[in-house]
């Protein structure tokens, strides 16, 4: 199975409808998330008593109405998106790195190496980590950092196995025989000849672990162990939005509305992306 | 009576320019035996499951398909299952992807029994085992209980023919039924499908690449290429008087055994590589489940090779000729013996050699875009040997090397910036050929090199690595399951079975007066190209039955299969002896005249 | 077969210890002891604490106590409720947890399973998308949005089902929870066995079938569910554990006393011996329902149980 990240494959991979419509709405978010808050005059923490649970409006700007602080939600949303994005995108580079390198070095080393690693990954495995990272929320003080650990910790386990998975296919595939006879030593042959060959189903899953990232970040703010006041994500937000279900829909649903469009959109675009690259994973 | 008519049959896809299949018109009548001929691309298979039925819902089909008066094209698939199975059937090319691995043979054949209701639930059981002796299964109450993985892959074909009889219909289609077999399997499954038809008076539409095959097989044949017809008459006629060019073309480059051999390359006193009482065990990677399976695979092999010489290895499955090669390269390591390159040896793992070594013995594997690294471009995978072994070269230099090396395999090189994947099977091969001979090795083994190549293209790269053979004076190992190949280009041949040598010859000896019984089966069991030849007299055995699984048998590994075992066959392990200048591992060599 | 099985129980005694290794380190090397939170004691007492329950022991002393402990089956006491043992306070909450859990999975595999059975047989068509888009969105929302939202249209609003848990004895009390546990499980597995079943259904094989003449009825019944599941019961491994996971949330949502929450207020508590018991029990559990798994997967496909 391979991909080769050339040109074309990414004009092929981008001719989807599916890729083309969730890359575009995920590239929009993004942009308004970095960009929107400029728009409002409001920040994100000042509370205002007076102005509290006002349904959106373009009055003063409350585009989105107030929460039940006063806050702006306009530009708690968007500063919120900005969090959840940062969150997801950096904890899924953690496990990207750290699933490839154990994934591939167990794949490629086979043998007791391979075995051990992996009885290492399936114990891992068993141990519920959502317990741990809480556990690990509370004891440590919910230090920002440490989240982004925790989220990468998660994911990359999965990643680890599909790798070594797709390494030792890849291992018996006649090129990699080839590059060893020609004298390729072995790290290179790992960096040069199978790596390469796996950025298709690595890119594939990487989209598909943002959604649970941002998944187990929005869980960890519902237990309070999140993000910390007055900063935000969408997770945090709508876990306040419920509370406030009854008089102000709007501080849940907008959030919501917003998380699941994230989310569906990475859905979708790994799904794109792996529909795209499946019948290439094919050809022999 | 016409049982199969088609008229002007077109099949094109979206996206593509020309059609699949182009105007396509033939007709088929009760108890004939049709051929359709054509290269890879051809269109055959595409015209097989326009009849049956089974294109996919992106065909777009125009013209006809009659069977017995009634049109077939465009009916839906509720109304064509009154048809399939009942009064034609399809036998498939790769039984192993072909037949379900999660059903027992006798589940798969009792449901067909029991849905177009041929016998009841009760008398289910029977039929079914009297299908699978009627297809010459052994024991065929075990195969019934058998699952697909289970049996080796001529029982295989024999079970989905099973499958096709079921119904006892009119009209077998057989698409590539043998191409995945080995030679004298293929023989068994031709010969039965022969018996068949003059048993139940069967037609058969017999679909194959192999001009062999249909000269044997074939009363009519049908010539396809890029989706057209060509040519059609009776094998005979086309035979020996061929309308179209490309029939020519084809038919020159077909399988023929009278080839005349090779020149015989200048006298050397040293041989370049040597191998010495080889062992290779396989050992089963226990993935849990299995037991820790180990068995040689390569049995004390001997025998060394000249400089500008090319040594055919010819074998079946399960020879062990892809281990020995893999040995000799070093990407298994051999359990003991050795293996020499001018007179000094070689370390048992690729690992351990030096670069100096590594260099001068190198491969060419079967599958030519899958030994190419798909994330790379043409250029890169001929130059990364160059940077590997001669790092101070400068960019230039470095260039140089690999467009000589291009242009020594024919390369274009407007090729340079493409990848794997853009490339035919042909300029892959010649791509995996530059690499490998961009360093100059001195020995290049070619595992079964051509044998995805379609008949013109083949030709090309055995004529290419001829060339190169004669320029530079590299020695080959030619391994290859494919008599006439091994013909076309070998100086000597070397005939294994079962992980040991049966014989060991000079070309021409070879294959006028074989000395082992094997190679004389082999021989016969090759389809030739020639409808006029009559059946050889010394098969009076019929092909050779069996095939090449499960324990090493005691004394000469080939007796069970052997017309002429005898007691001492089955005691003695026959040594490898030198017979008239044949080199022979059989008792009874000397005596036995297997012209 | 039997080989396999042997080979698979073996391999999970060495797993089950490197797990218990692993959350014995983690527990005890997060900062804070768990007596922390209360009241300054004068060092004497704070002593006297720690030697009661050994924690002024090196800690392979305390692992090796901790380890023969568990092969008696004792997890050791709480620190926050000390009266009971951890062996106790998960004897109480988890049958609870477990209801909740398999009536979600029985819930889960039911419908979706028939759901991707359908939309796979029916690929591309109207109802194949409308099951797809629900699944999608199914994945895409956090339970802890759905729930809420389950309990105000149905529980406040519509008033059909009770909205906590303590409030109603009743068998209705389980319904919301369970929906709500389920909903992930249901849209994940409807994508799996569609997906499943359209590689299955574009196989070699099925081809042969319909070129046998088989009803599309007799090509899906006998030819190719069988097969189509193989991918799902492989998943439910890790569907039981996200599973487990996800009821910390449902239960705290509804009140329910399970694990979850138990777990939740005893990582508050600093209660760690409780906090590691929850953890090491639940990875047991994680390891059985995998080997379970395993065996199945193995005993279903012919290629391991008659290599």
């Amino acid at each position: 199975m391979s991909a080769a990240p050339t040109a074309g494959l990414v004009r092929q991979a981008t001719a989807g409808a599916a890729v083309r419509i969730s890359g575009s709405i995920l590239v929009i978010i993004a942009v308004a998330a970095l960009l929107g808050p400029s728009l409002s005059s409001h920040d994100y923490f000042s509370m205002n008593l007076a102005e509290r649970l006002e349904s959106p409006t373009l009055d003063n700007e409350r585009f989105f109405g107030t929460d039940d602080l006063g806050r702006d939600l306009f530009v708690r949303t968007m500063s919120g998106t900005r969090v959840t994005l940062l969150v997801a995108i950096v904890a899924s580079f953690v496990s990207l790195v750290l699933g490839v390198a154990y994934g591939a070095a167990a794949g490629y080393a086979g043998g007791k190496v391979d075995a051990f690693m992996m009885r290492i990954v399936d114990a891992l495995y068993a141990l519920p980590f959502i317990f741990l990272v809480i556990l690990l929320m509370v004891a440590f003080e919910r230090n920002f950092l440490l989240i982004f650990v925790a989220i990468g910790a998660i994911n990359w386990l999965d990643m680890a196995r599909i790798v070594r998975g797709q390494t030792l296919a890849l291992k018996e595939r006649e090129f990699v025989a080839a590059a060893r006879l020609i004298g390729v030593p072995p790290v290179m042959v790992v960096l040069r000849h199978i790596v390469p060959n796996l950025l298709g189903v690595v890119v594939v899953y990487v989209t598909l672990t943002i959604p649970q990232a941002i998944l187990v970040e929005s869980f960890l703010s519902f237990l309070g162990l999140g993000i910390q006041e007055p900063q935000t994500s969408l997770g945090a937000l709508v876990n306040g939005g419920v509370s406030q279900m009854e008089h102000a829909p709007w501080a849940l649903l907008i959030p919501a509305a917003l998380l699941a469009l994230i989310l569906m959109s990475f859905n979708f675009l790994g799904d794109g992306l792996r529909d795209a690259l499946d019948p290439r994973l094919e050809a022999r | 009576m016409t049982l199969l008519d088609v008229k002007g049959l077109t099949i094109s896809y979206p996206g593509t320019s020309e059609p699949a299949v182009d105007r396509l018109d033939f007709s088929i009548e009760a108890g004939d035996s049709l051929g359709l001929v054509g290269e890879s691309g051809a269109g055959k298979t595409q015209t097989a499951l326009a009849i049956m039925g089974l294109l996919t819902a992106q065909a777009r089909v125009k013209g006809q398909v009659l069977f017995d008066g009634v049109t077939l094209s465009g009916r839906t698939q509720n109304f064509l299952n009154r048809f399939r199975a009942r009064r034609l059937a399809m036998v498939f090319q790769d039984p192993q992807q072909a037949l379900n691995p999660y059903l027992t043979i006798g589940d798969q054949l009792k449901r067909v029994l029991l849905e177009h209701r041929v016998v009841d639930a009760r008398a289910a059981r029977s039929r079914a085992l009297e299908l699978l002796r009627r297809v010459r299964l052994p024991d065929a109450a075990r195969q019934y209980r058998a699952y697909p993985h289970q049996l080796s892959g001529g029982m295989r074909q024999r079970a989905m023919i099973a499958l096709a009889l079921c119904c006892e219909p009119e009209l077998l289609i057989a698409d590539e039924p043998t191409t995945a077999l080995d030679v004298t399997v293929q023989a068994q499954v031709l010969s039965l499908l022969k018996d068949l038809r003059a048993g139940t008076g069967i037609a058969l539409l017999l679909i194959t690449h192999d001009l062999g095959v249909v000269a044997e097989n074939c009363e009519r044949m049908l010539v396809m290429r890029r989706g057209r017809l060509l040519e059609e008459g009776s094998t005979r006629s086309v035979f020996r008087a061929p309308l179209h060019q490309d029939t020519r073309q084809m038919l020159a480059a077909a399988v023929r055994l009278d080839h005349p051999p090779p020149e015989k390359p200048p006298e050397h006193l040293e041989p370049i590589l040597k191998v010495d009482r080889l062992n290779v065990r396989f050992r089963d990677a226990p993935a849990g489940w299995k037991r820790r399976v180990s068995r040689g695979v390569v049995r004390n092999l001997s025998f060394s090779l000249a400089p500008c010489e090319t040594l055919g290895i010819v074998g079946e499955s399960g020879c062990g000729k892809t281990s020995l090669a893999r040995s000799i390269v070093g990407l298994i390591a051999a359990d003991s013996g050795s293996v020499s390159l001018c007179g000094e040896r070689l370390a048992d793992r690729v690992a351990d050699r030096s670069l100096a070594d590594r260099r001068r013995v190198q491969m060419v594997f079967q599958d030519p875009v899958a030994s190419l690294s798909p994330a790379m471009k043409v250029g890169s995978i001929i130059a990364e040997p160059v940077a590997l072994h001669e790092p101070l070269l400068g960019r230039e230099e470095r260039s140089d090397h690999v467009a000589s090396a291009m242009n020594r395999a024919g390369l274009d090189h407007a090729l340079l910036e493409r990848y794997p994947h853009e490339l035919s099977g042909g300029q892959a091969q010649r791509v995996a050929i530059s690499r490998a001979l961009v360093l100059q090795p001195k020995v290049l083994i070619c595992d079964e090199a051509v044998a995805a190549l379609d008949g013109t293209v083949r030709r090309a790269i055995l004529e290419l690595l001829v060339t190169e053979q004669r320029r530079s004076g590299l020695s080959l190992i030619f391994i290859t399951h494919d008599l006439a190949v091994v013909r076309q280009i070998s100086h000597r041949v070397l005939v294994m079975y079962m992980g040991e040598i049966a014989e060991l010859a000079d070309n021409a000896t070879l294959f006028a007066r074989p000395r082992h019984p094997y190679t004389r089966a082999l021989l016969n069991a090759v389809p030739q190209a020639d409808p006029e030849r009559l059946p050889e007299v010394a098969s009076d055995t019929g092909p050779i039955e069996g095939d090449v699984s499960g324990e090493r048998p005691p004394g000469c590994p080939f007796h069970p299969r052997c017309a002429y075992a005898v007691a001492r066959c089955r005691e003695e392990i026959p040594l490898l002896r030198r017979v008239d200048g044949v080199e022979v591992a059989c008792h009874r060599a000397e005596e036995l005249d297997l012209r | 077969m039997l080989r396999f099985a042997l080979l698979r129980i073996l391999s999970a005694i060495p797993t089950l210890f490197l797990v218990v290794v692993l959350a014995f380190l983690m527990v005890h090397a997060a900062p804070g002891g768990p007596f922390d939170d209360e009241r300054v004691l004068p060092p004497e007492n704070a002593r006297n604490l720690a030697a009661a329950y050994h924690l002024d022991e090196s800690l392979p002393r305390q692992f090796a106590r901790y380890v023969s402990g568990l092969l008696r089956g004792d997890l050791g006491p709480s620190y926050h409720y000390r009266d009971h043992s951890v062996s106790q306070l998960i004897g109480t909450a988890f049958p609870l947890s477990l209801q909740l859990g398999l009536l979600s999975m029985a819930l889960a595999l039911g419908v979706g399973v028939s759901a991707g059975v359908v939309a796979g047989l029916r690929r591309n068509t109207m109802f194949d998308r409308l099951i797809t888009g629900v699944a999608m969105t199914g994945i895409s929302i956090p339970v802890f949005v759905i729930a809420p939202v389950l309990v105000l249209v149905f529980a406040v609003k519509l008033r059909w089902l009770p909205a906590s848990w303590s409030g109603d004895a009743s068998g209705w009390r389980f319904l919301l929870p369970v929906l709500a546990l389920s909903l992930p499980q249901i849209a994940y597995i409807t994508r799996l066995t569609r997906a499943s079943m359209i590689e299955i259904l574009s196989s070699d094989f099925i081809r042969t079938a319909k070129a046998q003449g088989l009803s599309l009825f007799s090509i899906v019944r006998f030819h190719a569910l069988k097969p189509a599941m193989l991918p799902v019961v492989s998943y439910l491994g890790p569907a039981i554990a996200a599973v487990l996971t996800g009821a910390v949330v449902v239960e705290i949502l509804f009140g329910v006393p399970g694990l979850g929450q138990l777990f939740v207020r005893g990582a508050l508590n600093r209660d760690y011996t409780l906090v590691l018991g929850i953890v090491v029990f639940y990875a047991a559990l994680i390891i059985l329902l995998n080997l379970v798994v395993d065996l199945l997967y193995g005993f279903l496909d012919p290629r391991i149980r008659n290599p």
